[in-house]
């Protein structure tokens, strides 16, 4: 259960994220969506506590900064360097580092726990490749490789399919579903509007506030879309890809 | 040239201490400029190494005023205008390369002036500490820049995994949970420790070619961060020697030497890399990723 009480941001005197409360329950893929500057990222950088906010996030009762090891988040695909001399193999391995501890070496677990979670995302025979060597979406799955082997509780993902191929994206909700078998909470932060959405089992939606926040089939309408959205033309269009009835 | 002839010309200058003093320091300051410096390479942030090295110059002129130890003095200053540079670029509009124009050309005027004021009653020379006097360490300076050195490498071998993680993803480092102002500012130290170290031998104006330019001939022909530090310390060292070697043969600059030979394996990386070369890579294989500015130039609409 991850707790969010009046959480809220502000960049340069503009708010980004009005006070924000929710309860979001263990087992569940959440899909953030709104539209762009809806304070999506912002939410989730507010609550692992990278961007200074006021108000409070905690799991399972403890406050997010206690439980960091419990949970992983995989950033935008363009915030880091590919160029970076690593390879795959280097990348996946980071997700071990906070777990070793200060000066241990990985272990034949550790190891192992790697190569499993590159054999789930399909990169297992890439791990010698360097990660500037490699497609959008295989970068993509490198980094879902790294959450994997946090062995997290509570993961983050903004924006994960971002210029990733079909077969990429295949993967990561597959693996977004056996995490969530697994009892483990998603939170991802996704624009896009098409058939992905129904990939998720609720919807929160943002436009600097909580639009609406439920489950998929009663939150995902035109009237709460219009709300996020705005009347115009955005929203008939969402409507229109989604198969939704717009309202009248 | 017979090999006895060739031997001698490698062995003559071995015989003078002050050869033997300037190869040993040129070697340690290579080593430890060669791995800082690729930190700053894949962090972006050469231009902060440059800027921490001209900042070091107020800090060792009080120190010598004061009468404390001058390496700790310019330490202080170096990492200070870090710290500045870092207030001043988060909590105003003022971005992060402007910041860094402003801090380290005013620590370096302040430097300057003191050290010109103490040069005309002492006999401390400015232009050793803008450009090195490698043939003038003493076994004193020696040993400051081997504990240098040790603390350096100590250092980073012991946190190499949090420093990996955290100049490849600091967003994702800091949400895994590792502290990572504190690595961040251990990692400034270290830069700082280094320039201090290098001060003596290639001076604060050209020690920034010492930290990027190993660091990045061996990025163009590695692909993990260790290989580049391995490699980039072998280029070090083979350029600190060729170096120190021209400059008693063919009495150059030392330091400037150094710098030379080091800048031409950067050159012949940047030409002859098997994979990403200028010369050797025509056709790039899998994800484009490479574009050099003639290609780039070739696909521009008209052209």
């Amino acid at each position: 259960m991850l707790s969010i009480e009046n959480l809220s941001v502000t960049y340069r005197e503009n708010l980004a994220l009005a006070p924000t409360s929710l309860e979001i329950p263990a087992g569940r893929i959440v899909g953030i969506i709104g539209p762009n500057g809806a304070g999506k990222s912002t939410l989730i950088k507010a609550v692992l506590g990278l961007v200074s906010s006021t108000g409070t996030a905690r799991f399972h009762g403890e406050p997010i900064a206690s439980q960091l090891r419990r949970l992983a988040y995989v950033p935008q695909r363009t915030a880091v360097d590919w160029d970076y001399p690593a390879t795959v193999w280097d990348v996946a391995m980071m997700g071990r580092t906070a777990h070793l501890g200060w000066l241990r070496w990985p272990t034949r677990q550790d190891r192992d726990l790697v190569y499993e979670s590159l054999r789930r995302v399909g990169m297992e025979s890439f791990q010698h490749r360097q990660i500037g060597e490699l497609s959008g979406g295989q970068q993509q799955r490198v980094f879902i490789a790294r959450a994997l082997a946090q062995q997290a509780d509570l993961l983050f993902f903004d924006e994960p399919f971002v210029g990733v191929d079909q077969t990429t994206e295949a993967i990561i909700f597959e693996i977004f579903g056996q995490l969530r078998d697994g009892g483990k909470t998603l939170l991802v932060v996704n624009h896009d509007l098409g058939e992905a959405i129904n990939h998720y089992d609720d919807i929160l939606l943002l436009r600097n506030s909580v639009v609406a926040y439920g489950p998929r089939s009663e939150v995902f309408n035109a009237h709460n879309l219009a709300l996020a959205y705005g009347g115009g033309a955005v929203a008939r269009e969402i409507a229109e890809s989604t198969k939704i009835q717009p309202t009248r | 040239m017979n090999p006895a002839d060739f031997w001698n010309l490698i062995v003559e200058p071995l015989q003078l201490p002050f050869m033997q003093r300037a190869l040993i320091s040129a070697l340690l300051v290579g080593t430890i400029c060669a791995v800082t410096g690729s930190y700053l390479i894949v962090r972006r942030l050469s231009l902060l190494g440059d800027a921490v090295s001209r900042a070091v110059m107020p800090g060792l002129a009080i120190a010598f005023l004061l009468g404390a130890n001058i390496f700790v003095g310019a330490f202080i200053a170096g990492v200070l205008s870090t710290v500045l540079i870092g207030a001043i670029h988060t909590r105003s509009k003022i971005k992060e390369d402007t910041a860094m124009g402003l801090v380290f050309s005013a620590f370096f005027a302040v430097g300057i002036i003191l050290i010109t004021k103490i040069q005309s009653e002492t006999k401390v020379d400015l232009m050793h500490f803008l450009f090195g006097n490698i043939l003038g360490v003493t076994e004193a300076d020696l040993i400051t820049t081997a504990l240098i050195s040790g603390v350096v490498m100590v250092t980073i071998a012991a946190l190499y995994k949090e420093l990996l993680f955290h100049s490849f993803d600091p967003l994702g480092a800091k949400a895994a949970g590792l502290p990572t102002q504190a690595l961040h500012l251990v990692l400034m130290s270290l830069i700082a420790l280094t320039i201090v170290a290098s001060m003596q031998s290639v001076g604060v104006v050209l020690v920034i070619a010492l930290m990027v330019g190993p660091g990045a001939a061996a990025l163009l022909l590695t692909r993990r961060l260790h290989a580049m530090m391995l490699l980039a310390v072998a280029i070090a060292a083979v350029s600190s020697v060729v170096g120190l070697y021209l400059s008693y043969y063919l009495d150059l600059a030392s330091g400037p030497a150094v710098v030379v030979v080091t800048s031409t394996f950067f050159v012949l990386s940047l030409l002859f890399s098997p994979g990403q070369g200028l010369l050797t890579n025509r056709q790039k294989s899998g994800a484009a990723r490479i574009t050099t500015p003639l290609e780039s130039q070739a696909t521009l609409p008209g052209s």
